[in-house]
């Protein structure tokens, strides 16, 4: 059984009356990269400065590596590299001088500057002051010092925000090559979908505070049924037609729409029309898209 | 751990104001004694019983600007260059205690301190020689003249290192600081500023008192450093 790096119990925070986060069940298991996904303001960032101890929860708990944070925080820090939100850094000293104060702190060996360096691809740059950096480079020095530690758990609080197309793919394919090469577990939170499909195993999708979904893609996409869509001449009068017989139906401009069906309910609703002399052109499942049932559950009762 | 803090601040101040200020302090006082002895040379022979009262009477009035004022510098620029990179919350997620972090800016901040009056000293010493003042250099008193007013300095250090890690906007510590320096002394003799004035190692009546001023600034300095670090220690990190 693969072992579980973040679990949080009912965890919660309030800032005065507000209820920020709530009850959530945050699951990481070992080597996954897991998608934290959810609007701006939905509760990422105070989620993650609480796994990192940065702020208290106001109710449950949390335990990293299945110990207790509260309790054992400096030996769990030891194993975990973090970037939270904008990037930490030095402007008057260079990138490898950045690189070094952490590492005097830390107490790792020279040879692991280096190392990071050419991991983010700053080796070029690394005698530049990191005030002439721009933002992009600015993460990636922020992800070296996170990974400078060889932690086994890394979290990223949206690692792309602020960058160009080609430095989000970038981005992208470093991170999804973490667990592979180096057998670490990465928690990354964004507020798009598109990012997190394509380099995350598993999601969990926070709105409002709350954890509406946690689970893999797939499972995500098997959330919603697909549907049924009618392409019918006169659709206006068929529908009427249909919904007289008890199905429920809705007129769209390219046809009609029903829930999914069984094959006798779809043969069925087929025959009713020929027989009613409607000419039916097409009949199709139609699937969600990913991004449409992300809209869909983070919209859901958004407005009062 | 505290000595791997302390390798990591010491390549945090390349490039910083705080080597400059660091030389430019001690040079600076001696250049003010120099115009100070300079131009009034003479009337201190009338003022005061003797050469060596003069100089300790001179020094006081400047280290007493001028050392709260290196304090609030110091604490500004070691707690400032924190605050511009947002790099508290990420010494904050290393594993290290918060205490340790609050010591890793004080021990520093008290080195310097430290390292400023050691070179004042022969600063002084250069002085009694250049205004040509009667007899060999008086070590012994110059070492104190600076170095109590320097230690009793302590609790000014803890204030203005709280305020500085506490406050983003380093125009506030500074305000305080400074305001410190003008008003607080000459309001009460209690008051943190007042002290490096108290603790002057000469019998000029008044306030001064280095035997009962030096452990009270110490104490007061220790006790203010331990209420600092354990509301930062508390804190949640921005
Ligand atoms: N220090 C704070 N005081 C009050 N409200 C806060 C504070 N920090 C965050 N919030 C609120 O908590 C909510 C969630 O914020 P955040 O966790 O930053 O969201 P996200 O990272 O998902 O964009 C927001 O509505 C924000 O305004
Ligand atoms: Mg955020």
């Amino acid at each position: 059984m693969t072992k579980t790096v973040v679990q949080t119990t009912q965890l919660t925070r309030r800032y005065g009356k507000t209820t920020v986060v709530q009850n959530v069940n945050l699951n990481i298991k070992q080597g996954e990269i897991y998608g934290f996904l959810g609007p701006n303001g939905a509760g990422k960032t105070t989620t993650i400065r609480m796994l990192l101890g940065l702020i208290r929860p106001s109710e449950g708990e949390i335990q990293l590596f299945g110990k207790d944070l509260h309790k054992e925080r400096k030996s769990i820090l030891k194993r975990v590299g973090s970037l939270v939100e904008s990037p930490s850094y030095y402007g008057h000293l260079t990138g490898k001088e950045n690189l070094e104060v952490a590492r005097r702190i830390l107490g790792v060996p020279s040879k692991r500057v280096d190392e990071v360096l050419e991991m983010v691809r700053l080796t070029q740059a690394a005698h530049k002051k990191v005030k002439q950096y721009s933002l992009g480079m600015k993460q990636r020095l922020g992800i070296a010092t996170a990974l400078l530690g060889k932690p086994e758990l890394l979290i990223l609080d949206e690692p792309t925000n602020g960058l160009d197309p080609s430095g989000i793919q970038e981005m992208r394919e470093f991170i999804k090559e973490l667990p592979r090469e180096h057998g670490m577990s990465v928690l990354v939170s964004s507020h798009l979908l598109s990012e997190i499909e394509q380099m995350a195993t598993q999601v969990g999708i926070i709105r409002n505070g709350k954890m509406i979904f946690q689970g893999s893609i797939t499972s995500l996409q098997e959330q919603s049924r697909p549907r049924m869509r009618f392409g019918v001449g006169d659709a206006n009068v068929a529908a009427q037609l249909l919904a007289s017989e008890g199905l429920s139906v809705s007129v769209e401009e390219d046809g009609i729409w029903t829930e999914s069906l069984s094959q006798q309910e779809t043969a069925h609703i087929v025959e009713h029309l020929v027989t009613h002399r409607f000419s039916v052109y097409r009949v199709e499942e139609v699937k969600q898209s990913l991004e449409e049932i992300f809209l869909g559950l983070t919209e859901e009762g958004e407005t009062p | 751990m505290i000595l791997r803090l302390l390798g990591a601040e010491r390549l945090k101040m390349k490039r910083t104001w705080i080597i400059a200020l660091l030389i430019l302090g001690p040079i600076g006082i001696m250049g003010c004694m120099m115009i100070n002895f300079g131009l009034r040379g003479d009337y201190f022979v009338r003022k005061y019983p003797d050469d060596l009262t003069s100089l300790v009477m001179e020094s006081r009035m400047l280290l007493y600007l001028a050392i709260p004022l290196a304090g609030t510098l110091f604490a500004s620029l070691l707690a400032g260059m924190e605050h511009q990179g947002s790099t508290w919350k990420y010494l904050f997620t290393l594993p290290v205690s918060r205490f340790q972090i609050y010591l890793g800016k004080a021990i520093p901040l008290f080195l310097l301190m430290t390292i400023c009056a050691g070179l004042t000293v022969p600063a002084l010493g250069f002085l009694w020689v250049w205004a040509d003042l009667s007899g060999t250099i008086p070590w012994e008193m110059i070492i104190k003249s600076v170095l109590y007013p320097t230690l009793a300095s302590l609790p000014v250090l803890a204030l203005q290192l709280y305020f500085s890690i506490q406050w983003d906007n380093q125009a506030w510590p500074l305000t305080i600081g400074i305001a410190g320096i003008l008003i607080a002394g000459g309001i009460s003799k209690w008051l943190p500023w007042a002290y490096i004035r108290n603790v002057m190692p000469l019998d000029i009546g008044g306030d001064n008192d280095p035997h009962f001023w030096l452990p009270f600034a110490i104490c007061q300095g220790v006790i203010l450093l331990l209420i600092g670090a354990t509301i930062i220690m508390r804190r949640e990190v921005r």
